[in-house]
């Protein structure tokens, strides 16, 4: 017994100790310039091999053919092979971080604030800092994508990813079936706030029930708060009760004079809540919208065949006309506010760089190419040409090939998180001028007055935790107008307070003071 | 069991170590594939236990991260609904426990006094069924029932004449609705285990007893009943041991996430999925479970302590 005790001891401190050095393996990766790879010119009859981890929907059936391609031209421009594991949105957001979390061997992955978060894997180590490595090996990326969004993606300082840009930060506002609109003579210019919104519901309801139809007036409320009533996210969860005003919208007035203030306190909370409780009270809302928001397969089905009047989105440029190909009938858009940028906006998408890699100049050529390389580009959006697509003057392609739109083998409607869209060719059910439309919201875009702040949650990450079941307790039915927010929004700030709100504003607001210090 | 235990006890002493080892040779190879799986999977994995009291970092790894204490364990008790979740965790199990027990013994029981066999079988497999669908099945089934929009229940009730009910935003309904499903999907597959240990009593008894006779109910209080005694005892002290882990299914899925039920849906496992989706943060996650683990341990021992007291031959151990 003793012996077999013995060697069971020895089998477990040796497993221990494998562990032990094979995390001491990954952690030896410090100073990513010392990889003995030799200066990325003279490196061409090398080829290197990136294993790169990428998340997108759905997962094509012809990758490996598009890949194959790409690796073609890798190979001969920068000495490069992509080992290419691509795993769908839902897979990757469970797979990827206990990848990374059991010490699995990647240069580059794909990140985002949705997905395998890029700021709590900052956190823990798991991403190269490439500050110093950016300008030397993918300068024309580095000159490309504007300072604002750089700041954005940094954390203490340094940049630990390179972030997809397309349109700079979010504008919430409200899609709707203009077809309708011009049926029920309503003017949606007019329409400047939520409130604006009461009568164009109104209308709606009343004239489809006149006409024997039931249409629901609108969906997505459980986007619609911070668009009413937009607001700098702090923590960079906008749920989370730590706003700050941005005084271009001229908002928040009863929270002057406060950096950091809880915005479900606020006068505007009150407000927006009452008016869709309203609506749902009315009956625009169509009886159950917590549910109904959560099958947007089902909205869109709605939207498609004229049941449902519109509902609320984050809009980016083109989006209304492409919208109007799929849904077929006329769609516009009514803006309840200017684009917004605040650090958060920068997450939507990045590219990151392990901390363990080998490789981090060939990576980062590799993604200086995704970014900048109009062949690399389109081949790894649209495929390949002339088997999945064909060109359409010198921008844009046509994907309906032999006749159906989804049927290509491959066709991705998010080709931003590959890394830009500018440097890929667009559909052909986009405008032609779309590069000057997104040009336009990025230049009308509000750059938030604390961008490049991050927050580091670990201190408060006990009342984070309460927090977050709070919110899930009352957020949801309170914003979607639900609950009667007289009765509801006193139980929810005291329940906020009980957990630990205050901490966290005053947590962040101390953290918010030393990195304007240091700025 | 005794027998052996006994049996190898007094071997040992007349012939020594080796030749009791050499004799249990053949027993002990066959136990040994197990016994290697039960250590590569549970008790070398223990030492990931380390994570509930650090503060992990991908590239330190388990055993270089940081030491933090008992920070880890704080959430769990400084939330204000800490009473809630605990609350709610151990009066379900304990309610599911003892509904479970009665049910799937007065269900074996009818069962097996079926005569005919055949139906017997086609009932068991009715109630069986559904523990083999997914919560996530499940909550769709409770959907077509109780949407507000196009819920059968509240067709139903404008059927009559009754107005609606939002039954996703009325927490007074769900402890019973919890309840119902989670009988309705567990019950069959307890009711199989009394069943199979049933047919395990001999005849012999029951012959005795009609000779002698004994009413059906007699018969079922006085021989049935101690003969599944043993078998109840097991599956009840395995349960509490599970008592601190509630069924996350059940309490996340089925009331669909809704936030005005929380009170009454809210247990340990939901909490903590919601606490730390957003954070991930994987110690909170290890102290979280950890603290399950410990809870759960103590129960089952101590549970196996009473009953070793009262009825030393059914205790588990």
């Amino acid at each position: 017994m003793k012996k077999a005790f013995k060697k069971a001891a020895g089998i477990f401190l040796a497993a221990a100790m494998t562990t032990c050095m094979l995390t001491g393996c990954t952690g030896t990766t410090d100073s990513p310039s010392s990889a003995g790879e030799g200066t990325s010119s003279g490196s061409s009859e090398e080829i290197t091999t990136l294993t790169w981890y990428m998340s997108i929907n759905p997962v094509a059936a012809d990758t490996e053919k598009v890949i194959e391609k790409l690796n073609e031209y890798t190979r001969e421009k920068i000495g490069v092979e992509i080992d290419y594991k691509i795993m769908a949105n839902p897979d990757y957001k469970e797979k990827m971080p206990n990848l990374i979390n059991a010490g699995e061997y990647f240069d580059i992955c794909f990140t985002s604030n949705w997905t395998t978060d890029y700021l709590q894997f900052v956190g823990k180590d798991a991403f190269m800092d490439i500050t110093e490595l950016l300008p030397e090996h993918a300068k024309e990326t580095y000159d490309f994508i504007p300072e604002a969004m750089w700041n954005a993606v940094k954390v203490n300082g340094s940049i630990y990813g390179v972030p997809s840009y397309k349109e700079m930060g979010w504008q919430g506002g409200i899609v709707y079936n203009s077809d309708m609109a011009e049926e029920y003579g309503i003017d949606m210019s007019t329409v400047k706030t939520l409130a604006d919104y009461t009568d164009v519901l109104k209308t709606v309801a009343e004239k489809s029930r006149a006409a024997g139809e039931d249409v629901i007036g609108v969906s997505g409320l459980t986007n619609a708060w911070e668009m009413a009533a937009p607001y700098e996210s702090l923590t960079g969860t906008p749920s989370l009760p730590a706003a700050g005003a941005v005084p271009e919208f001229g908002n928040f007035k009863d929270m002057e004079g406060q950096a950091v203030f809880n915005q479900y306190a606020s006068e505007e909370y009150m407000n927006y809540c009452t008016t869709v409780y309203g609506w749902n009270q009315a009956g625009y809302l169509g009886g159950d919208p917590v549910n109904y928001d959560s099958d947007t397969a089902n909205r869109d089905n709605d939207f498609n065949n004229g049941s449902l009047f519109s509902y609320f989105i984050q809009y980016a440029p083109g989006t209304a006309e492409s919208m109007t190909a799929s849904s077929g009938h006329g769609v516009g858009f009514a803006a309840l506010m200017d684009p917004l940028f605040e650090t958060r906006s920068a997450m939507g998408g990045l590219l990151a760089i392990s901390s363990a890699s080998e490789h981090p100049d060939k990576a980062l050529e590799f993604i200086n190419l995704l970014n900048t390389d109009e062949y690399v580009g389109t081949l790894i959006r649209h495929g390949i040409e002339g088997e999945h697509y064909t060109a359409v003057g010198d921008n844009q392609v046509d994907k309906t090939m032999g006749g159906t739109l989804t049927d290509n083998g491959y066709d991705y409607t998010y080709g931003w998180q590959f890394g830009t869209p500018f440097n890929q060719k667009w559909d052909i059910s986009y405008p032609d001028n779309i590069e000057e439309l997104f040009q336009q919201y990025n230049d009308s875009a509000i750059i938030s007055p604390n961008n490049g702040f991050t927050f580091d949650t670990v201190p408060v990450e006990t009342q984070v935790a309460a927090i977050t079941n709070v919110i899930a307790e009352y957020g949801p039915s309170l914003e979607t107008g639900s609950v009667d927010p007289a009765e509801y929004i006193p139980r929810f700030l005291d329940a906020l307070n009980a957990n630990g709100a205050q901490d966290l504003i005053s947590e962040v607001s101390n953290q918010l003071n030393e990195f304007n210090e240091n700025k | 069991m005794k027998q052996s235990v006994n049996g190898t006890a007094l071997t040992r002493k007349k012939k020594g170590f080796w030749k009791t080892f050499k004799k249990s040779l053949p027993l002990t190879v066959m136990a040994l594939p197990g016994l290697v799986v039960m250590f590569l999977f549970r008790y070398l994995p223990m030492s990931g236990l380390l994570l509930a009291f650090k503060r992990f970092s991908v590239r330190k790894g388990i055993f270089g991260s940081d030491w933090v204490g008992w920070e880890n364990f704080e959430f769990l008790f400084k939330t204000s609904d800490a009473w809630t979740i605990t609350r709610n965790t151990i009066l379900y199990n304990a309610l599911f426990i003892a509904l479970d027990l009665v049910m799937a013994v007065a269900m074996a029981i009818g069962l097996s006094e079926l005569l005919r066999k055949r139906r017997a079988k086609i009932y068991q497999t009715i109630f069986m069924a559904p523990y083999f669908l997914s919560w996530v099945v499940v909550s769709f089934m409770a959907f077509s029932l109780f949407s507000v929009d196009d819920g059968l229940f509240n067709h139903l009730l404008a059927y009559f004449g009754l107005s609606g009910v939002d039954w996703y935003s009325d927490p007074g309904k769900w402890p019973f609705i919890l309840t119902f499903f989670q009988v309705w999907k567990t019950v069959g597959y307890s009711t199989v285990m009394y069943l199979s240990s049933l047919t395990g009593i001999s005849n012999d008894y029951y012959e005795a007893a009609i000779i002698d006779g004994a009413t059906k109910w007699q018969q079922i209080k006085c021989i049935t009943l101690p003969c599944l005694k043993p078998m109840m005892i097991v599956l009840t002290i395995l349960a509490i041991g599970k008592i601190f882990y509630a069924d996350f299914g059940l309490f996340f899925q089925l009331p669909r996430d809704s936030g005005p039920l929380f009170q009454v849906t809210q247990v340990i496992d939901t909490y903590v999925y919601r606490a730390l989706k957003e954070t991930g943060n994987v110690g909170m996650a290890a102290a979280a479970s950890l603290y399950q683990s410990i809870v759960g341990f103590v129960l089952v021992v101590g549970t196996n302590l009473i009953v070793r007291k009262i009825e030393p031959d059914s205790a588990l151990f």
